[in-house]
């Protein structure tokens, strides 16, 4: 695989890359130092507003003929890390998916918290802005070691987000949770990327060298790979997350904050986007070995958390449960491993993403005003908050496969590819395809239609 | 654009317009325009979509030859390309006319009929969508567009029997009728699966021309899957149970919907599909059987329903019964003309219920008091004795050899008979129907009050004249069975649906049967329906025979159906769902004791987000000091199977102590579940911590007698020790007063940053990391965590030793 590069330098001037993940924390300080709370929130939405500009200006300037990455920023390279930065067609719309995200969340929590003076809002735009940094640096950056520092960094506002903000009563169990499963999964995956880097050294002879492009140029032994491959799967599969790692999740999106964590877990597949940018072009031989194993999981995933979901009560863990099932489907078209697959699998993340964030925006305005969403209990919904309802109900359609909507495209082709060009398995794409529905039709129908019901 | 595309994109784009134009004035709350300016968007944008389809069929009569229309590039991924595109050709421009005509009648109709109901407009709007899918549906040129159609009339259906939505039967119904359809679903997509893999397409045009040089196999299946799709939308068994339930809906929108269209799509698909049946005789023969069970069991449970939705819906599902039976025989013609027949005639019938209601009787139960049974016993028999009859034919035919003509196979006319039977309960049900709705039940309540006849207003009875008429019409050419081989209907639709398997053209002998037994069937069904009269429920028992008592009861409920899939399907699924989330909780992850939420009363009472925030911040000190008490906790570290199995293979490593605290966790677990009511999972657990227990006794222990185990961890103990003895003895005074000053400086610092407006960060970020430490250490005797530690492990081992 030889892939050209375009310097940022020569597409806008400026180093476009560095300055996303940076302008959320200089936004961050700035929200530190000011003292009223009026420009404070100004500033909070104005921030996350420009750095979603900025990720519109990228998407915009992005050239879709040509395979080259884009907006590269190559400097420093102490112990074979670089601050190596560029967007491609895999990480391109990540990036402004994660900024329009933060930017609905501190909208959100600038209103939820306009007639109190806890100044937490302020805190939280902070903690939401430097979620935000971590994510995109992760997204943008070509080095597995500066890809593995955000995603490590990121535990760190997640972690206030959890405890300070978080709605249950079990939330700092969450917490701990949430950042005790990352941190082993991110400890093995540093294990993975350090052999990487080893390989590197011993393949090429120049030393070690995290950078993909170097690492791709030089090709991992095919005897290494297996290792490799499961060490970062491992990290990989706890963060997306992919059954059986998945219990941390519910908890968090129960129990954690109304929006922002749950939106960030739920929306941004930064999981699922590693296996595809790293794991599958690095190690593509372990991956071809291992497929099965990854496409029964995958499958499994599905099926357990949509039967999981039928039996939930509280929405938001309901939605949990139901991500976790969209994500087995995003797991079985990446490892179709053909172009098709990773396309529609690409596309069911960011779709998902949209969809995910959506529910949970409509999970976190019921919890804000009800309490703990209980589906039986929140029968009649429509007659108090039709528009609400009515959204639940429209981005509730692609969550189930509904076609015309982005979902079903999605999920429809990274269901059919790996039945179509791998000619491997047969019967998986069925239970994928036909599970997830019941479960957010049941919710909008006992949630809103009628008056209250048991569930059926 | 040329005039076929214009006109096609206008035919679905005008209901689409009139759907987002009335959503749009629904969101500003109707401040936009009025009820009267909805109705009316509706009416004329479906009126004129109907009219483009007369010219649109007009110009088909003109020129034959079917149109493609391709309106963008829909999928493009390497190989494989969908276009989003409408195929005009003779089968889709009569579902259009079918589609817009009566949608358009029942849109005017539904302008009375909704007058002042709550959610106006919201009904309008779907209904606009729903033409607007069906359209999609019938006019598209691709399985996956027509899938897209097929969806959205299936999210229409969804919103409007559950219209009323404060009724909780109708969200309950609406829920049903969404999930069986889906189930339908599955088996489209996979349909569409194997045809991607098989064909590399799914443009009707490039499967259909592959149809015949598939494997055999795949073409069967194809076909089975499709008629599974087929049964869901338009209510065959095993799916159809929601159809019954579909009538909480608005009267109109089940004459619309479950009546007239959107049911007619599974007869449409299987149609649509005859090339690909033609190559699947077996799968053919499988649509004609379901078709004609469902005939006969729609006809039963028609017979003894009591309310006239009831009895129009169970009709609605035999008739459908009939026309797969119709598709099963090869005779799409048949079908196609049964459709369009049915579509006038059912919608009239839904469209008049509420007026014979409202007019003559005030209740939905047309109950008849008993009248005198007449004894037709005879002649019931003698219809009975012609179904049997037939179904000695294959016997006879066998017997016989074969005759010249006869290419049927022997299945066929095990359908046959069937349907025979199938249309005896038509007319059986029919005339009980008619007999009852329109019988004087005495006491005065059948008489026309002066009222209801003001409120049956020229708008209420114009659609009804048309669609007399059109019944009339549909009679008229009708009398001449429309859909076979020679006729007008056959030559319209062309080659598109015109089979190749099935009845051979003008076969008298078939023909006369047929006659022969309808009107048998005429005559005896109305003496049948007094006959059997004598069974019904109501009537006190033992006042009829014992069987067909039974009989009777078993058609009222259904067939029981509906019991059936909530006790064989519904409840296992949610038992499993429940056990599965025991199982998340218990096996894979902690005891459901720390993961069931404590939330305190203050929170819940709180109302806002704030408040909430408030009342729990509040809290963070009682929490706090229930968190950092851990004994509760330590009993369930890494209790499961999954972290104790892998010791086995662990011991090479000598891992004694671990072996042995997995051992008691194991055995403290397994406690737990026997406790817990045990199980499988309590025995797999006994088993497992008594192999940890053995493998304990077995290693561990004698490496604490006389092992090199013993002897090193006593070393290390003892180095241990002796570290920390000789670490604490060198600490002096100095040392401490050193520490004391570092810490009072670290403590006016972190206050002066906290002061400076940190807050809490930095002190919380302190306890967090804290925290996050102990959670990390907690976490590592997870059974999770240890399950892929060991397993990383193991395959280091094994790629080690490879």
């Amino acid at each position: 695989m030889n892939l050209d590069e375009v310097m940022a330098a020569e597409q806008v001037g400026f180093p476009i890359l560095s300055m996303l993940i940076a302008l959320p924390l200089i936004f961050c300080g700035l929200l530190q130092v000011v003292r009223s709370d009026r420009v404070a929130k100004v500033l909070g939405i104005g921030g996350a507003g420009i750095e979603a500009g900025l990720t519109v200006l990228v998407a915009l300037r992005f050239d879709v003929g040509t395979a080259d990455i884009q907006f590269v920023e190559r400097s420093g390279g102490i112990l074979g890390i670089s601050w190596h930065l560029g967007v491609d067609g895999v990480n391109l719309l990540f990036i402004p998916l994660t900024a329009l995200l933060t930017l609905l969340v501190i909208i959100y929590a600038e209103r939820a918290t306009a007639s109190t003076h806890t100044g937490s809002a302020r805190h939280y735009a902070m903690a939401t802005l430097a979620l935000e940094a971590a994510m995109i640096g992760a997204f943008v950056s070509l080095d597995l070691i500066v890809f593995w520092f955000f995603f490590v960094i990121e535990l760190v506002p997640s972690w206030f987000l959890i405890t300070r903000w978080g709605t249950g009563a079990a939330r700092r169990r969450a917490a701990g949770e949430y950042v005790g499963f990352m941190g082993v999964g991110a400890a093995l995956m540093l294990a993975g990327i350090l052999l990487l880097g080893r390989s590197h050294a011993e393949s090429t002879g120049d030393g070690y060298s995290f950078d993909l492009l170097a690492l791709l140029a030089a090709g991992i032994p095919a005897e290494a790979q297996t290792l490799i491959f499961f060490l970062l799967f491992f990290g990989f599969a706890v963060k997306a997350p992919i059954f059986p790692f998945h219990t941390w999740m519910p908890k968090v999106l129960e129990h954690g904050p109304i929006v922002g964590m749950s939106v960030f877990l739920v929306g941004v597949k930064l999981a699922t986007y590693g296996l595809l940018r790293f794991v599958i072009p690095l190690l593509p031989d372990a991956a071809s070995e291992w497929f099965w194993l990854m496409a029964v999981l995958g499958v499994t995933g599905t099926v357990y958390g949509a039967l999981l979901a039928l039996g939930q009560s509280n929405l938001r863990r309901l939605l949990a449960y139901a991500s976790l099932s969209h994500m087995g489907v995003v797991m079985l078209g990446l490892f179709s491993l053909n172009l098709d697959g990773f396309e529609g699998g690409l596309l069911q993340m960011i779709n998902l993403g949209i969809v995910g964030a959506g529910l949970f925006f409509v999970a976190g305005f019921l919890s804000s005003r009800v309490g703990p969403p209980e589906v039986g209990e929140l029968g009649g919904l429509i007659h108090h908050a039709p528009f609400l309802t009515g959204s639940f109900l429209i981005i509730a359609l692609p969550a189930s496969d509904c076609p015309a909507r982005m979902g079903s495209t999605a999920s429809t082709w990274s269901c059919s590819v790996p039945t179509s060009s791998t000619g491997r398995w047969r019967s998986p794409p069925v239970s994928a395809s036909s599970s997830p529905p019941p479960t957010p039709c049941r919710t909008s129908c006992a949630g809103s239609w009628a008056p209250p019901v048991p569930p059926w | 654009m040329s005039g076929v595309e214009l006109a096609a994109a206008a035919v679905c784009g005008l209901p689409l317009s009139a759907a987002v134009v009335n959503t749009v004035n629904a969101l500003t709350g109707e401040r936009l325009y009025g009820q009267v300016a909805v109705a009316r968007i509706a009416v004329t944008t479906t009126v004129a979509s109907f009219l483009i389809s007369l010219g649109i069929a007009a110009a088909m009569v003109l020129r034959p030859g079917a149109r493609e229309v391709t309106v963008y590039r829909f999928i493009d991924s390497g190989d494989f390309s969908v276009d989003f595109g409408f195929l005009l050709d003779p089968l889709s421009v009569v579902m259009m006319l079918v589609v817009t005509g009566i949608s358009a009648l029942v849109v005017h109709f539904s302008v009375n009929y909704m007058h002042n109901e709550h959610g106006f407009t919201r009904y309008f709007t779907v209904m606009s969508l729903f033409v607007f899918a069906m359209l999609v549906l019938v006019m598209a040129d691709s399985y996956l567009v027509m899938f897209l159609g097929w969806e959205g009339v299936g999210v229409c259906s969804y919103l409007l029997i559950g219209f009323y939505r404060q009724r909780p039967a109708s969200a309950q119904a609406a829920t049903k009728a969404f999930v069986m359809n889906r189930v339908g679903d599955a088996g489209l997509l996979l349909a569409m699966f194997l045809l991607v893999v098989h064909t590399g397409g799914l443009q009707y045009s490039e499967v259909f021309a592959q149809s015949s040089s598939l494997p055999r196999g795949v073409v069967e299946a194809v076909g089975l899957l499709l008629l599974l799709g087929a049964t869901g939308k338009s209510a065959q068994l095993p799916l159809g149970t929601w159809l019954a339930r579909a009538m909480e809906g608005p009267t109109p929108s089940s004459a619309l919907m479950h009546a007239a269209t959107m049911v007619t799509a599974g007869v449409y698909l299987v149609v649509r599909s005859a090339p690909i049946f033609d190559h699947a005789p077996s799968a053919l023969i499988v649509v004609g059987i379901v078709g004609t069970v469902t005939a006969l069991y729609g006809q039963l449970v028609g017979y003894t329903q009591t309310d006239i939705k009831g009895m129009l819906a169970a009709s609605t599902t035999a008739q459908l019964g009939l026309m797969f039976l119709f598709c099963g025989l090869g005779l799409y013609a048949v079908a196609i003309f049964h459709l369009v027949a049915h579509a006038f005639y059912k919608s009239y019938l839904f469209l008049t219920a509420p007026s014979i209601l409202h007019h003559l009787h005030s209740g939905a139960d047309p109950t008849a008091v008993s009248r005198p049974v007449d004894t037709a016993r005879p002649l019931a028999a003698a219809a009975l004795a012609v179904g049997t009859g037939l179904l000695a034919v294959p016997l006879v035919g066998r017997v016989v050899g074969p005759t010249n003509g006869y290419t049927l196979s022997e299945n066929v006319w095990v359908v046959l008979a069937l349907a025979v039977i199938a249309v005896f309960a038509a007319v059986l049900a029919t005339q009980r129907m008619t007999a009852v709705a329109f019988a004087d039940h005495g006491d005065g309540h059948d008489v026309p009050s002066p009222q209801a006849r003001r409120t049956l207003g020229s708008r209420l009875v114009a659609p009804l004249c048309v669609l007399a008429g059109l019944v009339a019409l549909g009679l008229a050419t009708g009398i001449l069975p429309g859909g076979l081989a020679g006729s007008w209907f056959q030559r319209l639709l062309g080659s598109s649906a015109a089979g190749s398997v099935g009845v051979p053209p003008g076969n008298a002998v078939l023909v006369a049967l047929f006659a022969i037994a309808v009107a048998l069937l005429l005559l005896s069904g109305w003496y049948g329906a007094r006959y059997l009269d004598r069974f019904r429920a109501e009537l006190p028992a033992g006042a009829g025979p014992a069987v067909e008592r039974r009989l009777y009861w078993a058609a009222l409920n259904r067939g029981y159906l509906d019991e059936f899939y909530d006790r064989a399907i519904v409840a296992p699924t949610r038992a499993l769902g429940r056990a599965l989330d025991r199982f998340d909780s218990a096996v894979i992850d902690r005891p459901p004791a720390l993961s069931a939420p404590d939330p305190s009363a203050a929170a819940q009472e709180a109302a806002t987000w704030e408040a909430r925030f408030l009342a729990l911040r509040s809290e963070d000190a009682a929490g706090a000091v229930a968190l950092a008490e851990p004994p509760e906790r330590l009993d369930w570290l890494g209790i499961s199977g999954v972290g104790a199995s892998p010791v086995p293979q662990d011991h090479s490593h000598g891992d004694g102590p671990r072996i042995g605290r997995a051992a008691k966790r194991a055995s403290a677990w397994s406690e737990r579940a026997s406790d817990g009511g045990g199980g499988v999972v309590g025995a797999v657990a006994d088993a497992t911590a008594g192999l940890a227990e053995r493998i304990e006794r077995t290693f561990f222990q004698r490496a604490e007698g006389h092992g090199i185990f013993a002897s090193a961890a006593n070393a290390s103990a003892r180095l241990a020790e002796r570290v920390e003895r000789v670490f604490f003895q060198s600490l002096d005074t100095s040392v401490l007063k050193m520490t004391e000053i570092i810490a009072g400086t670290t403590d006016a610092v972190e206050r002066i940053v906290f002061q400076s407006g940190v807050e809490r960060g930095v002190a919380s970020a302190a306890a967090g990391a804290q925290r996050a430490l102990l959670g990390i250490e907690r976490r590592l005797g997870r059974p999770s965590v240890i399950g892929s530690i060991l397993a990383v492990a193991l395959l280091a081992v094994i790629v080690g030793t490879r």
